[in-house]
């Protein structure tokens, strides 16, 4: 019974902030995959009027958040054309869609023409390089001087080549060290979290890398333990 | 006289690792107001870790070596935090390449830390620092709720800067 109103206040809260978060597809499209986490939680113990409510939440998340995404100019014109271009954005007109879509434009342009894939730029000569393509292209993303806003982006920008590599390493450790702690279950909460490095650069954000130091640490470090413990207990005592 | 000794530094050494669990758990805390809080708390749970940890050292303390398996894991994040040292060899405003490697340096040190000390902590620590870290969260929360929904509604939509803002609108 307490699993059933737990899982209930826990699905209905969620579904909640989906449904006001949906109001930033993006943002939206990230509650469903939280949610997909929660389907996986509740699993093992749910009845069928749980899976009707979780479905049902996950759908409307969905079609809300794709609702969203299609009424976007930006987006139809990238459906129509299958291009972003500069010339269809409002330069008066941003919100945190399109905006990011001016900035990885900007940076994929940076990647096409000047870019030391060795070594990267360093971070001024980045911003620098952002500025002045900003410039051209949308007041309100130049007088923010806003960054990369995207982890991989950012790091082969920076750090060329070694940069690069980094997060797809990172993930690859995680994702094979977690089945052999037999929770299985934490992968979407990982592939979530890797979702959102895809919108901004959290490790320039103390909060972003405490939250990632953190998360790291209770996941994998539980089995560390149990490892050590297990040696521990082979040593022979000689004493 | 030396199993007097033995006693005491055993003493020491349980009274600074559960400083360090309490210090853990404490971080666990204040990790949903990271931002608010400017490095505060979070720099008195580490320094307490650092401190703890180096306390121990002359008291018998022994090092766990680390698996070789995860050895691959940690490395690359150590190398993730240190990455910034490539502007200080191009010389281009080494002061941002130095406030980069602070912001990056728990990548760095906690999970040494953490792996160094938790070995003598209770054996759910992880559990107990999850919870924890879910309550900060659902307090968080319910403050924001009970503000009403136009106070999230407008929170949320507007570029103001607000420590519930955070907590609702994005894990990081």
């Amino acid at each position: 019974m307490n699993k059933v109103v737990y899982g209930f206040v826990a699905i209905g809260i969620v579904g909640f902030l989906g449904l006001i978060m949906s109001k930033f597809p993006l943002i939206s499209l990230f509650a469903t995959l939280g949610m997909a986490t929660l389907w996986l939680v509740f699993q093992q113990s749910k009845t069928q009027i749980q899976k009707l409510i979780i479905l049902f939440f996950l759908s409307l998340s969905i079609g809300f958040g794709f609702f969203r995404l299609g009424q976007l100019p930006m987006f139809s014109d990238l459906l129509e054309t299958g291009l972003i271009r500069f010339e269809t954005v409002d330069k008066a007109y941003s919100n945190s869609v399109n905006t990011r879509l001016i900035i990885w434009r900007a940076a994929f342009e940076i990647l096409e023409e000047d870019q030391n894939w060795i070594f990267g730029l360093g971070s001024n000569n980045t911003q620098e390089k952002l500025d002045a393509i900003y410039l051209r292209v949308n007041a309100h993303v130049y007088q923010n001087h806003l960054g990369t806003h995207n982890l991989i982006l950012y790091l082969i920008l920076q750090y060329g080549f070694l940069g690069g590599l980094l997060p797809f390493v990172l993930l690859g450790s995680i994702l094979f060290a977690i089945p052999k702690s037999r929770r299985l279950h934490l992968i979407p909460v990982l592939v979530f979290i890797f979702f959102c490095t895809q919108t901004e650069v959290i490790i320039n954000r103390e909060l972003g890398v405490h939250f990632l130091t953190w998360i790291s640490l209770i996941l994998i470090f539980k089995e560390l333990n149990e490892i050590l413990e297990n040696r521990e207990q082979k040593i022979p005592v000689s004493e | 006289m030396g199993s007097v000794q033995k006693v005491s530094f055993e003493k020491i050494r349980s009274l600074w690792n559960w400083l360090a669990f309490f210090a853990f758990l404490f971080w666990s805390a204040s990790i949903p107001f990271a931002h608010v809080q400017q490095t505060r708390y979070t720099g008195i749970a580490l320094f307490i870790l650092l401190g703890s940890w180096l306390f121990q050292l002359p008291f018998g303390f022994r090092f766990h070596p680390i698996p070789k398996n995860y050895l691959f894991f940690l490395l690359f994040w150590a190398f993730l935090s240190v990455l910034p040292i490539l502007d200080f060899w191009r010389w281009q405003h080494p002061e941002e390449s130095w406030n980069a490697i602070q912001i990056r340096l728990p990548f760095l040190i906690i999970p040494f830390l953490v792996w160094q000390l938790s070995p003598y902590w209770p054996a759910k620590w992880p559990i107990y620092s999850f919870l924890i870290f879910c309550t900060t969260v659902f307090i968080g929360m319910v403050i924001s709720i009970s503000q009403g929904p136009i106070y999230i509604w407008n929170t949320l939509h507007s570029e103001q800067s607000d420590s519930l803002k955070l907590v609702i609108q994005r894990p990081f």
